[in-house]
């Protein structure tokens, strides 16, 4: 440019400043909330990753929360199953004092009235509560109690003592999430860490020549196995085997009865799928209507076996009536059964909190880096913040300096 | 010879010219500080010889000066950087108002903060951890429903800002076609004055002044172009071949309320009543940013609402509450129309003419690894007609699904948690599609028809389309489920079902077994919807809720960011343009100090000279011969 007009350097002086205003604006908005994002504008990656940290850094808050929450709660599960450890353990000795045959019969009903104590002691420890008034032991059926004890009198009782505990709870676990993928069990139902011997159970009905009527499945477990129509028995047993439960399928060979028997210590909870009847037309189940598991088993099936509380009744009636033989054969092996059961349990819900332990670790590990990528994308560095500012104070300083001065003497200054 | 006042003349001559110089200067002096004034100069101009060589010439040799004349009075302006200018101010006009919206559009997003819809949302699913710890707990369920509330608020909170902005862009778009058509009636009213004006010889400077600065005042709202600036009767501008000003002829840029989209302004032609587009300029920008940015920000919202809702909805629905209750869905639904084949009657012409459905479901279970064994191609609508999406034998079901998903159809495809097929509308781009309607569905082999079960037959007879208004009767029968599309704007009406609000208990937090009802301590369902978090659900592009927001903010940050550099070195390169123009028409008042002196000085040269002139003639008249 050759010329300048008068009104020139106004123009640029405004551009300038205007410009360096809204520059010194921006700093400060950022120093004053100490976020390098004001805008989405200002760096629209990095608050893009920050929004994706912000909400990792949240779930792995949580996943800590539900790991420690689910160790709480297995600590108190951990603590009655201790307890009713104790218990056997103490049952356990009385047994094999009581099978050692130099005991009197007043002697045996002594022992017999403290296993008494003792059972109504388990059955509590059975129904225990959490401390928000749900049933520890009860699988998913929280609200109810676990067992139920039958009340009736025995050979050589005075009054009413414990005859039977059923089983009211279900077989449902609560799984929670402790990470992305992978889920925790919390609970135990109470008919697997209370079990005493494997249970079997004898169908009386003769299933040589059934054949499955149609597409349907059977539930054992929780698990359902599909059978299709034309199924023999012996495909139905197969299907069993292979379906992935803790149960066996087997031909009574006198009765031609199907027979299941558990591979692991617990009670079997067995359904007949939406529509079929197969379990019923097998025998095995009951075909009355309204019935749950486990009380849903035909009345002509025999059933063996049973759980740690039925171990101490038999132990404590074969004591009233002074049957030693019993009590040293089938009596103590019961108790043992429930013993090594419970001692089971116990070791796989330390392995449960020690894996609960590792979790948290890792957890806790992971967070801090997670916070300090967020932190590297949005926080402002104050030492350059306030470098900043400092330096555009400056400048600004200078150019308005500069700009008193640009009203310079003209020619009608001079003129006269 | 010379006349004895030829001199006298001569001076009184030169005089007026000095006096029209200085009054010159003073205008320009007076008119420092005016917008879009160029200085004026004074053309002076030597005065034509008395006589021309002709035989009637005096007989004595040279001629005699005749003295100074006012040629003309100009402006100094330079009109090839005037267009340039104006061409230049409809881009920098169209960035800045692009700079100004978008930035609003981002503060919508409320983002990286604890009050977006994200982090409403993360805690949202948060509540649904807590209750499947404590599937009996109450006030887990009561937790629930507030951080489902505050979600829906957000979300409802997002809409109205967006909206907002569509808004108020809108209205900016009234003012602004009614300050360019003001512009454009001046501009033909000034014409008309410079005509009358230039036909007597003069030179209007002031209203040339005038209309070059309502030009570029209106280059900045319309993509104008200027031809013809020197002929006022064929002064022309015009915008994407229609004339806006011709001489005096003025033609207004008209709007009309759009039907198909939310009844905003659309700008017409005057005289043939179509769509006349404006790419350029403030107005164009003001179309784009309120059609295109703002309406993408709002489906975006949508799409992610109505996948979030169907969602939870179908784990909810297979759950139970605490009472026992089952079916519910969490969010409520309001459908587009209350027929439940979705039968509407679009053209208003009282019979119903089409369907619509969002979401269809085959009846088959399917296996994402397995291989179809079959072949063909699937038809499915696109933004601008239908999409051939084909399969092969060897493809797998995911496989195709995916292909689906990626082929810019406006249909979604997915495996919902009973592994059954699910195609789910997306929002359309087209301002006549409706959104969130499936338009077409098509098959020429059987994947559709027998594998997944959802068509009921093959090939063009057998296609699902939205112009039927029997369109649920083409789908395979016993097992399909559909549903009807939402009502416009879902992120807008999004709520929870009034029942839950009522009785949290009746949240459900347990799936059961088998149809069972679930047992107070079964947290199933709400550990399957906590899990819905991170899973691919797949919203358009992203396949998680998490890869949405991410990609949302970076979407909307990175347009505001280009929005602002290019606006900012447009503003930059037009300062120097105008700086240029500046040093060429500005005015500096020592260069008009000068002149003044100047003429003053000639002025007073003219009367000395007329002094001794008439001393010379008082000699003659008075003295001689006395």
């Amino acid at each position: 440019m050759q010329r300048i007009s008068s009104n020139a350097t106004a123009i640029d002086l405004s551009y300038a400043l205007r410009n360096q205003e809204l520059r010194s604006n921006q700093v400060e908005n950022q120093m004053g909330s100490q976020q390098r994002i004001i805008n989405l504008r200002d760096d629209p990656i990095a608050a893009a990753h920050a929004v994706r940290y912000q909400s990792w850094a949240e779930r792995l808050d949580r996943y800590d929360k539900n790991a420690l929450s689910v160790q709480a709660d297995l600590r108190i599960q951990e603590s009655h199953i201790d307890q009713a450890q104790s218990i056997l353990q103490r049952i356990n000795e009385l047994a094999i004092q009581g099978a050692n045959g130099t005991y009197g019969k007043d002697d045996l009903k002594n022992m017999a009235t403290e296993i008494n104590q003792y059972l109504g002691e388990l059955v509590s420890i059975g129904n225990a509560k959490g401390p928000e008034g749900q049933s520890l032991f009860a699988g998913t059926k929280v609200d109810s109690n676990a067992f139920r004890a039958v009340m009736g009198h025995v050979e050589g009782s005075d009054g009413q003592v414990i005859t039977g505990v059923e089983y009211t709870g279900s077989i449902g676990l609560n799984e929670v999430a402790v990470t992305g993928n992978s889920t925790v069990t919390a609970n135990f139902p109470g008919n697997r860490v209370f079990w005493a011997d494997q249970q079997k159970l004898f169908s009386a009905v003769d299933s040589q020549n059934y054949t499955v009527p149609q597409d349907t499945s059977i539930d054992i477990d929780g698990t359902k196995i599909p059978l299709r129509a034309g199924d023999n028995v012996y495909a139905v047993m197969t299907k069993i085997n292979n379906g992935g439960v803790s149960v066996k399928a087997s031909l009574d060979p006198v009765t031609n009865g199907l027979v299941l028997q558990t591979t692991q210590p617990h009670q079997m909870f067995l359904r007949d799928g939406n529509g079929g009847t197969v379990l019923q037309d097998l025998g095995v189940l009951s075909s009355r209507a309204g019935v749950q598991p486990p009380h849903n088993l035909h009345p002509d099936a025999r059933e063996f076996g049973g759980s740690m509380f039925d171990a101490v009744i038999r132990l404590r009636d074969d004591l009233l009536s002074g049957k030693k033989d019993a009590i040293g054969e089938t009596g103590l092996a019961g108790v043992q059964a429930s013993l090594s059961n419970v001692q089971n349990t116990l070791a796989t819900l330390g392995s449960r909190d020690s894996r609960l332990s590792f979790v948290s670790k890792r957890l806790e590990n992971e967070k801090p880096e997670v916070v300090a990528k967020l932190s590297q994308e949005t926080d402002l560095d104050l030492t350059k913040g306030i470098t900043e500012l400092k330096m555009l104070d400056a400048t600004h300083q200078a150019a308005l300096r500069a700009a008193s001065k640009i009203l310079p003497p003209t020619l009608m200054d001079y003129m006269r | 010879m010379n006349s004895s006042f030829s001199g006298i003349e001569m001076g009184k001559r030169a005089l007026n010219a000095q006096t029209e110089a200085l009054q010159t200067v003073g205008n320009n002096l007076a008119n420092v500080n005016t917008e879009g004034y160029s200085r004026q100069r004074v053309e002076l101009k030597e005065f034509d010889p008395l006589y021309d060589p002709a035989l009637n010439r005096a007989e004595t040799p040279g001629q005699i000066g005749q003295g100074v004349m006012v040629q003309s009075i100009t402006r100094v302006r330079d009109d090839l950087l005037e267009s340039r200018i104006d061409a230049h101010a409809s881009g920098e006009a169209y960035w800045g108002t692009r700079d100004k919206y978008i930035l609003q559009l981002e503060k919508a997003q409320n983002e990286p903060a604890d009050l977006s819809v994200r982090s409403r949302m993360d805690k949202f699913w948060e509540s649904w951890q807590d209750l499947s710890l404590h599937p009996q707990d109450n006030a887990s369920r009561q937790a629930v429903v507030e951080r489902a509330s505050a979600l829906t608020d957000a979300i409802h909170l997002k809409n109205r800002s967006l909206t907002d902005v569509a808004v108020a862009i809108n209205d900016d778009v009234g003012v602004t076609v009614g300050e360019a058509n003001q512009y454009i009636r001046n501009i033909a009213s000034l014409n008309v004055q410079i005509l009358k004006s230039q036909a007597q010889g003069d030179s209007p400077n002031a209203l040339l002044d005038q209309r070059d600065l309502l030009a570029n005042k209106l280059a900045k709202i319309l993509p104008i172009t200027i031809e013809n600036k020197r002929d006022p009767d064929e002064y022309l501008i015009h915008m994407a071949g229609v004339h806006l000003v011709q001489g005096k002829l003025a033609t207004s840029l008209e709007t009309v309320a759009d039907k198909n989209n939310e009844g905003y302004l659309k700008i017409i032609r005057p005289d043939t009543k179509e769509d006349w587009p404006v790419k350029g300029g403030k107005l164009g920008a003001l179309l784009e940013l309120r059609d295109q940015d703002a309406r993408h920000e709002i489906q975006n919202l949508d799409l992610m609402t109505v996948h979030f809702t169907d969602l939870v909805n179908e784990v909810h629905e297979k759950g139970f509450g605490a009472d026992g209750g089952t079916g519910r869905a969490f969010f409520t639904q309001y459908p587009y129309v209350l027929n439940a084949d979705g039968s509407y009657d679009r053209a208003g012409t009282g019979q119903v003419d089409s369907t619509y459905i969002f979401r269809l479901s085959g009846k088959n279970v399917l296996n994402a690894q397995q291989q179809i064994g079959l072949s063909g191609t699937i038809t499915l609508p696109g933004p601008k007609g239908n999409i051939a999406i084909d399969y092969k034998a060897a493809d797998t079901v995911g496989d195709l699904i995916n292909r689906i998903n990626n082929s810019g159809s406006e249909v979604g495809a997915r495996i919902d948690m009973d592994g059954k097929l699910q195609l789910k509308a997306l929002p359309s781009q087209d301002l006549n599609n409706p959104s969130f309607v499936i338009r077409h569905v098509e098959d020429s082999g059987q994947f559709l028809v027998g594998y997944a079960g959802l068509l009921g037959q093959s090939g063009a007879a057998g296609a699902y389309d939205w112009t039927n208004p029997r369109a649920v009767s083409t789908l395979a029968g016993g097992g399909t489920s559909y549903q009807v599309a939402p009502l416009t704007h879902p992120s807008a009406w999004v709520a929870i079902n009034a029942d839950l609000k009522a009785d949290p208990g009746k949240v459900a937090a347990g799936l059961g077994k088998d149809g069972r009802p679930a047992e107070a301590g079964d947290g199933s369902a709400a550990l399957a919807i906590a899990r819905i978090r991170g899973s691919e659900v797949l919203i358009g592009n992203a396949k998680t809720f998490d890869d949405y927001f991410a990609s949302s903010v970076a979407e909307i940050g990175l347009k505001g960011e280009t929005a602002h550099v290019t606006f900012q070195t447009q503003e930059k390169s037009m300062k120097d343009l105008t700086d240029l123009r500046d040093s060429i028409s500005g005015v500096n008042i020592d260069e008009e100090m000068s002149n003044l002196l100047k003429f003053q000085h000639g002025y007073q040269a003219a009367a000395r000279f007329i002094t001794n002139w008439n001393d010379m003639l008082d000699t003659i008249i008075n003295r001689m011969g006395v």
